[in-house]
């Protein structure tokens, strides 16, 4: 019923535009797995990315500019990145050239509640017009 | 790469950028649902009847330039539009459309939006996928950043001595 995917993203894939797509998947996702706390906690048991969420809770930064105090490649870097991402701690989207990361935390973020309801009120009309398919379906066939 | 580029935090224009997709799976042919997507009566039931919605307009040109224009109401609250343009229009499969959607005079999110339609043994499998503009949501956005600092010293609190 919904299409996941980018489960695997390597790093030049994560870093290149892609068309925003990353970052839908991400806002789905973090919806799938919005009581899925066990995720959240699995991507804060790690000190590097405990370490970015807490930096990106003063506020948003791009991704080298989170990679500055850490000694490992930005390969890893966006590694952590693509953890904090699908557990939805954290979302990121890209403007121009660069690829900012912001903080993303489930319910709170009434951006997120936005696209949600969008997708919610697709669904019903879908669930409408399959309705409407049965109904129709039952007077012709 | 400076953060200039960033998308602001609190000022009150915002967009994010979002992309979702919606399946269903229909127990009738392609082309009885492209017909309920290209008939405007039928299209009217399932897209803007319903749930309390005061319908203000409905009109239909199913047609690749062609528009649809759907105005509601939901009690006495503002008028919410829908501004449609068709771009392309493959019968049977396919439906690509741009659409606007304001709440009064305020946009609320300007998106391109895909039906495909593909058929399967039982019926038809409906992909809808929407790559949006979502604009200017972030009022809030700083009681946000406070109520996600407290929800992430509550998690910090939760991982002293367990690692």
């Amino acid at each position: 019923m919904i299409r996941l995917g980018h489960s695997s993203l390597g790093a030049s894939e994560y870093l290149s535009d892609g068309l925003t797509i990353v970052p839908g998947m991400s806002i789905l996702k973090q919806m799938l797995k919005y009581q899925d706390v066990d995720s959240s906690f699995k991507a804060l048991a790690e000190p590097t990315r405990r370490a970015i969420v807490e930096r990106l809770s003063r506020g948003p930064a791009s991704v080298s500019d989170l990679a500055k105090p850490f000694d490992m490649t930005l390969a890893a870097i966006v590694q952590h990145l693509q953890v904090l991402e699908e557990s939805g701690l954290i979302r990121s989207e890209k403007v121009g050239r660069v690829r900012t990361c912001r903080i993303e935390l489930g319910g709170l973020n009434t951006l997120t509640d936005w696209v949600a309801e969008r997708r919610a009120l697709i669904e019903r009309r879908l669930d409408r017009l399959g309705e409407i398919l049965s109904e129709t379906g039952l007077k012709k066939q | 790469m400076t953060q200039k580029t960033a998308a602001p935090v609190s000022d009150q224009y915002s967009v994010l950028h979002s992309t979702f997709s919606v399946e269903r799976t229909y127990p009738v042919p392609p082309a009885r649902v492209f017909a309920a997507f290209a008939n405007g009566a039928t299209k009217r039931r399932w897209f803007a009847e319903g749930e309390g919605w005061e319908v203000l307009e409905f009109t239909l040109d199913f047609r690749v330039g062609g528009g649809e224009v759907s105005r509601f109401r939901f009690k006495d609250g503002p008028e919410i539009r829908n501004d449609t343009i068709f771009q392309d229009i493959v019968p049977d499969r396919r439906i690509v459309f741009v659409y606007r959607m304001a709440v009064g005079p305020k946009p609320l999110s300007a998106s391109l939006a895909t039906v495909e339609l593909v058929p399967t043994g039982k019926g038809t499998l409906l992909t809808y996928t929407e790559q949006g503009a979502f604009l200017d949501g972030a009022d809030s956005a700083k009681g946000r950043e406070e109520g996600s600092r407290e929800l992430l010293e509550k998690l910090a609190a939760e991982f002293k001595g367990s690692i």
